[in-house]
């Protein structure tokens, strides 16, 4: 559809009445702009989205840098397999599919079907089907095959408390996925799943990247690793986003003696 | 210097021998005695020793350097180191037209002083010394070509001639009419580009509240020799107009200021991680999962100079915080450039280059239709100016400034140093 408006003409992607109902849905709904448009330019991407699928943060941008510094000094990670769990819309997955380059591979899972297959689309977007395979399932269960041998985790996993939910900005709790934002009662059930699951599931010197809802969440992890993980990891460190939150936690599975 | 003066007065001195007959009369004195000579010798009136001392000191040392190198090059020792023997080959490629036109230049010094050997004998048969005299003038001429040739070879060329640039517009004082003219600036260069077949792209831009104004803006420009053309546009540009504002039809006066800053090496400016100081412009608040706010703008301090470079231009991040770092890697190197060039050439204030960004160097009037540049002290037309056509302005500050430099050698070389 074109308007005409003396000599230039405006081509639009929608008739001017879906661009209002759109843009009503946008005020009056409150629906995020990403869901309208369909897409979100994350780093140097730009991915698909729709409801049922997480939008990714910027926060979350950081990860991929964090894995690009610890991967260029460690050449036997870049070219070991990875995890991305919780994949979502597959930004993670895709931010270090391409860093990774041929020789590494990442395992992307997730539970919900929508989110595997808006996955797909953007993994084949950005030609990496060779490099990324899609698992549905629950955080590590699609990977039993390779216990162990996992060069490094990373996940944006749910961490906001429960009861916190209703009160977040509208664009938020009115639609987006709850799958992927609640997480128990402190917000930490699966930070400490992944936690949990990570010290048997990576191989040693293998790298894990979460991130979590601040300061203390971050501070609590690290209070569980040194008591009940005791031994398990090393060099563990947090994060903080740019705005000064401590938004990430960082270590390393124990080498053997 | 005062080997040079005795090397000119002796060159002189043995000039004035050859041509015993007419010039010992002025042995005495320098000032030429009109009144003795013959029409035609007016034209050989000058000495041989046409070119001035610096000049040839400056040359001869060049063409003793030209031969040693090629003595290296011969040497089998440099032959079999590589590298070596690359560095040296490329200096004297670089000599190598000095030295070529050096020799042209003394071939043509010789030839005019064989022909006017040639004028004094024939001096009977008219034909015979009209043509002579033709020769003596254009052999005079070629000599006076060759040697401004000479003169801007030995020229020090300016590295950053052929690097892309990031320029910067400025709204000084005067609101939203200063807004407006910076946009108009913006423009200008965006049209001069295009003349150029040059790519520019927005960086980031801050607007006025007066639609097409901006309080800064800046862009990068890509092309062929960006900086050797557009080096002369940094300073305060001045308008005198009737605001679109002005509802009374008063003039006003207001101004904007243009930096120019060569794109930065990234081998050469180091920036320790340390020194930086990364945030986002969101203004506290959990972050994360619980907000959905399309907020990417970068704020990157760089703490040991206080460069504060607040990026919005692009939709992530990761662009903009890559977008800060390019902007500040360019600043900071065009604040190393700039040090060491008021170093060295604290002797020489040259007008037409690297202006301090306080110098007012053009006045834009628009009831006389007319831009003047103060450096020049030129005018231009304004209506075409402003639409991009400034290559004459270019053109002419390139000119300027190859004189003064050329005046500057000539300082550097016969004043003592000290």
């Amino acid at each position: 559809m074109s308007i005409e408006n003396g000599k230039r003409s405006v081509r639009l992607r929608a008739g001017v009445e879906d661009l209002y109902n759109m843009w009503k849905q946008r005020i009056e709904e409150r629906k995020p702009f990403q869901y309208i448009v369909g897409c979100e330019h994350w780093r140097d991407l730009v991915l698909s989205v729709q409801e049922g699928v997480l939008i990714p943060r910027p926060e979350t941008e950081l990860i991929v840098d964090l894995v690009a510094d610890v991967v260029s000094e460690n050449e036997d990670l870049r070219e070991g397999l990875w995890a991305d769990l919780g994949t979502g819309s597959g930004a993670l997955a895709v931010g270090i599919g391409r860093i990774l380059g041929s020789r590494g591979m990442v395992i992307a899972t997730d539970l919900n079907p929508i989110a595997l297959s808006v996955a797909a689309f953007n993994l084949q977007r950005y030609g990496l089907q060779d490099i990324i395979e899609l698992r549905q399932g629950s955080w590590f269960e699609p990977l039993k095959d390779v216990e162990g041998n996992i060069a490094g985790i990373v996940s944006n996993p749910p961490y906001i408390p429960s009861d916190n939910i209703s009160g977040l900005q509208a664009e938020v709790c009115r639609h987006e996925p709850k799958l992927a934002l609640d997480g128990g009662l402190t917000g930490m059930d699966y930070l400490f799943h992944l936690c949990n699951g990570a010290a048997s599931m990576l191989k040693p010197g293998g790298l894990f990247i979460f991130e979590t809802n601040g300061e203390q969440q971050c501070k609590c992890l690290i209070k569980y690793l040194e008591s009940d993980l005791r031994g398990s990891f090393c060099n563990v460190d947090i994060v903080s986003d740019f705005a000064g939150i401590q938004r990430f936690l960082i270590g390393f599975r124990q080498q053997q003696t | 210097m005062n080997s040079l003066t005795t090397s000119s007065t002796s060159r002189v001195l043995a000039t004035l021998n050859r041509f015993p007959e007419r010039f010992r009369l002025c042995e005495k004195s320098w000032g030429v005695n009109l009144s003795l000579r013959p029409m035609h010798i007016h034209k050989a009136r000058r000495f041989v020793c046409m070119a001035e001392p610096y000049l040839i000191t400056k040359l001869e040392s060049a063409e003793n350097t030209w031969k040693e190198l090629s003595v290296k090059l011969a040497d089998p020792d440099v032959v079999s180191n590589p590298s070596e023997y690359q560095k040296l080959a490329q200096s004297m490629a670089e000599l190598d037209e000095v030295v070529s036109t050096f020799k042209r230049f003394k071939d043509c010094e010789k030839q005019l002083e064989e022909t006017k050997a040639l004028a004094k004998d024939d001096g009977s048969d008219q034909d015979m010394a009209e043509m002579i005299a033709s020769e003596i003038d254009s052999l005079s001429n070629q000599l006076r070509k060759l040697e401004e040739k000479l003169k801007v070879l030995l020229l020090p060329t300016d590295p950053l001639d052929a690097r892309n640039i990031m320029l910067e517009v400025r709204a000084g004082t005067g609101g939203d009419e200063a807004g407006l003219w910076a946009g108009d600036l913006v423009r200008m260069y965006q049209r001069y580009s295009e003349r150029n077949s040059w790519k520019y792209t927005p960086l980031s831009s801050s607007e006025t509240e007066k639609k097409g104004g901006f309080k800064t803006y800046v862009m990068e420009i890509k092309g062929n020799r960006v900086y050797s053309k557009l080096k002369y546009e940094s300073g305060v540009h001045r308008v005198q107009r009737v605001p679109q504002t002005e509802a009374q039809g008063r003039v006003h006066t207001s101004t904007a200021t243009v930096a120019i800053m060569p794109e930065a090496d990234e081998v050469e400016v180091v920036i320790d991680p340390k020194d930086i100081e990364l945030t986002t412009a969101r203004s506290g608040g959990a972050g994360g999962q619980n907000v959905n706010k399309v907020e990417t703008a970068v704020d990157l301090v760089h703490k040991p100079t206080g460069i504060r470079i607040f990026c919005t231009e692009e939709r992530t991040q990761l662009r903009n915080k890559d977008r800060a770092f390019q902007l500040l890697r360019a600043k900071l190197y065009e604040i190393k450039v700039r040090e060491q060039q008021e170093m060295i050439s604290s002797q020489r204030k040259s007008q037409v280059g690297t202006g301090a960004r306080a110098e007012k160097i053009r006045t834009y009037n628009f009831k006389d239709n007319r831009v003047t540049d103060h450096r020049l002290k030129m005018n231009f037309e304004l209506t075409s100016f402003l639409d991009g056509d400034i290559e004459t302005a270019v053109q002419a500050c390139a000119t300027t400034e190859q004189k003064e430099l050329l005046e500057g050698l000539v300082e550097s070389t016969v004043a003592p140093t000290g």
